[in-house]
């Protein structure tokens, strides 16, 4: 039993696939209490939500498995092993999940009323369909649908992208989840829609005590919404910390990178941007050494024959990169979001 | 800006699209701006605000409703076989989806070669294929790529291969249509900055479409902000970005995300209730006023034409 909500260790999770196993997560700790946001930031292709999908098992017949040696634990629950009827209970009940497009992750042939209550009715069979189509009504006014007595009897159709994810976040909290992940939750959507999402996510955190994971490759949204930022890449975390360490005093490459690559206020027009040259490595090789080490300005020769440890910066913070090894050369971070 | 030339003078530009049950999509509803030579002129929108339609209807992709494109000072409705043929090779595009704007069945060599075929027929196999290498070492691609097929490129390769395309046939003018929304962020900012080398290098006008504002902040010299199928502001980016005066536009400027732990811009945020209406009914007057928050019955009744507030800087409200 661990103390935190959540905690996942060593987590691996490969595909089979004709011409080999693809390593999408390779070997992932981290852990989430009650009232916490953590994001989980890098770009497509990283692993990022294939870890938060092994947190509810949620492959389907995919060719996804956990490796040996993953360890889930979720209030006390050892997740990687469940049989499907505990899973049903999890899923919903203890771990909600936003999908990042709305558009297609409503069911068409259903009016949203019918798919929010879905999960109440799956997880409460004593509730009635009406006071399961009550609460419906009431979840969609806390999410901010107008005239929601309404819109609980329409189709995805009838409702914008906004509406939509809405619904999809009225779905994910129906069942009072303890943890709620949002995988990419405003990717689809303008900015203005993208703001308004956001904000209602900001009020859910405020208000109820859950815990949120975000999963996202835009730093934008990061900073307003997570308490804490883990960067991966290639299967692997490179960097974590809380957001005022990531944000002032990131350790790794591959994070200045990333938050260099924006165009930010400051940015000069027409400057060049700071760019990754190349693009991240095939994860059906063998990778030796730092995943990253192929595209990093300040690669070592040590850098492509082992895998740096995790070193502790201070109690939230930790880095895997060879640079903080006592003997490599000391590198000064570029400069950060163009400030001179 | 006097000393500037102009490129495309686009007058009250009209495209309207028919709709099911007789109904028509304003796309584009009088629209005029110009492009000068060798500048880069962006134009933002969210979704559906008639941002990719503009940049096609400039191209002639589409047949204008109404309203006039000067291209050279020239209508491009008079044009005839001749003069056509010079602007589709002097004004190129790039597309959004760099999955789906390469064939899949040709190989890169032939994709790029494709416009030589139409615009330089003198040219001998060897030729051709000296200049497909040439463009293809542009976009920083070696010569061989020229035999590979699209499915074996990454996203920001194939990128890379539509920029190429557009540059084989020696253009003038380029519209980047979203070129980099498909594109993670660490490869957006390799093909922001090859575009801007080109820029440099070759002497080329770009007018860029995006809904990335900060990116268009980035890379533009003047900026159009439409809604709704109308441009609400015009102007440098400097006055856009610095001193941005139409509600429309301080909203969508203040919703872009800066990555700052100690300043929420989710609370310091403009706020803008509501989404977009259709294009098929769109608001009477001012096509904003059922979302502004300055919004009088003027509004609801007379739509604001584009005014100068100061110089090179335009405006489409009543309230300014």
């Amino acid at each position: 039993m661990s103390e935190h909500l959540l905690e996942v260790k060593d987590l691996a999770v490969s595909f089979s696939s004709y011409a080999g196993k693809i390593r999408a997560v390779r070997g992932v700790s981290f852990h989430l209490d009650a009232g916490e946001t953590l994001a989980i930031v890098g770009e497509s292709g990283c692993g990022k939500t294939v870890t938060v999908k092994a947190l509810m098992k949620l492959y389907g017949n995919s060719a996804a498995f956990i490796e040996e040696g993953s360890v889930i634990d979720f209030k006390g629950q050892d997740v990687v092993h469940m049989n499907s009827r505990e899973l049903s209970k999890l899923r919903g009940e203890g771990i909600g999940m936003i999908f990042q497009d709305p558009m297609t992750s409503l069911n068409p042939t259903l009016t949203v009323g019918y798919q929010i209550a879905e999960g109440i009715r799956f997880h409460d069979k004593s509730i009635s369909r009406q006071a399961a189509e009550q609460k419906a009504i009431e979840l969609l006014k806390l999410v901010g649908i107008p005239s929601p007595e309404e819109r609980v009897r329409q189709y995805p159709h009838q409702l914008s992208g906004g509406m939509r994810q809405r619904v999809m976040i009225a779905i994910a909290i129906a069942c009072d989840a303890d943890i709620i992940i949002c995988d990419e939750p405003t990717t689809a959507l303008d900015v203005t829609i993208q703001a308004q999402v956001l904000e209602l996510l900001n009020d859910l955190k405020e208000k109820t005590n859950k815990a949120f994971i975000l999963v996202t490759h835009d730093l934008g949204i990061v900073f307003d919404f997570a308490d804490r930022i883990q960067v991966m890449y290639a299967g692997v975390i490179l960097e974590r910390g809380t957001k005022y360490e990531m944000f002032d005093d990131p350790h790794h490459p591959y994070t200045w990178a990333l938050l260099n690559s924006v165009p930010s206020k400051q940015s000069k027009n027409k400057g060049a941007l700071y760019s990754i040259q190349g693009t991240p490595p095939d994860l059906m090789m063998p990778i030796q050494g730092c995943p990253f080490a192929d595209r990093c300005d300040y690669c070592m020769p040590i850098c492509k024959e082992r895998m740096p440890q995790e070193l502790q910066l201070s109690e939230t913070h930790t880095v895997s990169c060879w640079l903080e090894h006592s003997m490599a050369p000391k590198i000064k971070a570029p400069s950060m979001r163009g400030e001179e | 800006m006097a000393d500037k030339k102009v490129l495309f003078d686009v007058k009250h530009l009209r495209q309207y699209f028919p709709a099911r049950g007789g109904k028509t999509v304003k796309a584009v509803d009088d629209v005029s701006f110009q492009i000068y030579e060798g500048e880069t002129f962006g134009v933002v929108g969210e979704s559906g605000c008639g941002k990719t339609t503009v940049g096609r209807t400039l191209l002639g992709v589409y047949d204008a409703t109404d309203g006039q494109i000067l291209y050279n000072g020239k209508d491009v409705r008079s044009f005839n076989a001749e003069d056509r043929m010079n602007f589709s090779k002097n004004c190129q595009m790039i597309f959004q989806d760099p999955y789906a704007c390469l064939d899949p069945r040709m190989s890169i060599g032939t994709i790029v070669a494709e416009g030589l075929t139409v615009h330089f027929k003198d040219l001998s196999r060897q030729q051709r294929e000296e200049k497909v290498n040439q463009v293809l070492g542009y976009v920083g691609l070696t010569s061989d790529y020229a035999s590979r097929f699209a499915h074996e490129l990454s996203g920001g390769q194939r990128q890379r291969i539509g920029i190429a395309r557009a540059l084989a046939v020696e253009p003038r003018f380029i519209v980047c249509d979203e070129p980099i929304a498909a594109l993670d962020v660490s490869i957006q900012a390799q093909v922001v900055n090859l575009l801007t080398g080109l820029q440099r290098e070759l002497g080329l006008t770009y007018m860029f479409i995006s809904h990335d504002l900060s990116m268009v902040r980035h890379i533009s010299d003047r900026i159009a902000v439409m809604y709704l199928g109308s441009i609400v502001e015009l102007g440098g980016n400097a006055s856009i970005y610095g001193n941005p005066q139409h509600p429309y536009t301080k909203a969508l400027f203040s919703a872009i995300p800066e990555p700052d732990p100690y300043h929420s811009w989710i609370k310091s945020r403009v706020h803008l209730e509501g989404e977009i209406p259709s294009p098929i009914n769109a608001p009477a007057g001012c096509k904003f006023c059922t979302r502004c928050p300055l919004a009088t019955e003027q509004c609801r009744k007379e739509s604001p034409v584009l005014r100068e507030i100061e110089p090179e800087h335009f405006v489409a409200c009543h309230m300014i």
